[in-house]
């Protein structure tokens, strides 16, 4: 019954190299294309290091394995990778998200982008005021006083 | 006596020049020897590190950061509009508050009502130039 299993090698920018079963590499659309048109052993991905590959990799293999499994107990399996998400974007600071965010654009992986994103979204949600955002993500305003004044009234009936 | 004013006059630029020298040296190098940045210059280095943090939201593809956005309710979208202008042309386009007109007024707002809702915003921007997004362009007239 048991399958034998692909293994697919795929290299970071820095030649980190992963060695993952293809039902790993299925999870993201760019890279399921790239196995399919050229059925290589090696894939060198040269737009993502290999810190960020590694949470990647990290993120489909789990997802592959609770979907594969999913198929007796779908709730509780779904309800486990809830948590293990959330473990895993709190552990990480802003700068390895917006790296994540712009891997999982790449590579087309939905879930994990939507993942990242809320992830940025809830860092948002947790400030109190636009002061606290800039401060957290770390933007410098170009606004001058006056310009500062005007978007301020323009936009606080929504703080009421 | 005319002689003498030209080696005076010789004698003092030279004494000036060599005192600026060593003002000059001895506020751009420490005793040690090592150099030490100028104000002007700590200020400049500190605006380029503050430049490379700016990078990382704003530089995401318009796309993941439309994502993010999306995922924000109203207020916090306007919180994000007055964190800088870039944010601010990102947070005031239509798609963006449509989605949050439908999740607010949605369940009640009919196919109907929606359609006289736009042609009233629309009557309402061509009336008031200062509305909505021609908004900036006219305050920038002024």
């Amino acid at each position: 019954m048991e399958n034998e299993k692909k293994m697919i090698t795929l290299k970071s920018s820095d030649d980190v190299t992963f060695e993952v079963e293809e039902a790993v590499v299925l999870e993201s659309q760019f890279l399921s294309h790239l196995v399919q048109d050229c059925p290589a052993p090696e894939h060198k991905i040269k737009e993502v290091t290999g810190k960020i590959l590694s949470k990647v990799v990290e993120y489909c293999e789990k997802h592959v394995v609770v979907v594969v499994d999913g198929g007796d107990s779908s709730s509780s399996s779904g309800d486990d990778l809830k948590k293990w998400d959330d473990k895993f974007i709190k552990e990480m600071d802003l700068s390895t998200v917006y790296d994540l965010i712009a891997a999982a654009n790449y590579l087309n992986i939905q879930a994990l982008l939507d993942l990242m994103c809320q992830r940025v979204a809830d860092v948002i949600t947790a400030c109190k005021d636009h002061k606290e955002i800039r401060e957290t993500l770390g933007i410098v305003s170009d606004y001058t006083a006056e310009e500062e004044a005007e978007v301020l009234k323009e936009n606080e009936w929504a703080f009421d | 006596m005319e002689n003498n004013n030209y080696i005076n006059f010789f004698l003092n630029t030279n004494c000036g020049l060599l005192i600026g020298s060593c003002f000059a040296r001895y506020v751009i190098l420490r005793p040690n020897g090592t150099t030490r940045k100028l104000p002007w210059r700590r200020e400049t280095k500190r605006r380029k590190k503050d430049e490379i943090k700016v990078s990382l939201l704003l530089d995401l593809h318009d796309s993941t950061l439309d994502c993010i956005l999306e995922k924000l309710s109203a207020s916090e979208l306007c919180a994000m509009a007055c964190v800088c202008s870039e944010l601010r042309d990102k947070c005031v386009r239509d798609h963006l508050w449509e989605k949050q007109t439908k999740k607010k007024w949605g369940r009640l707002m009919g196919a109907a009502a929606i359609q006289e809702w736009k042609s009233h915003v629309s009557a309402m921007l061509m009336g008031r130039p200062s509305c909505g997004k021609r908004r900036r362009s006219s305050y920038l007239l002024q």
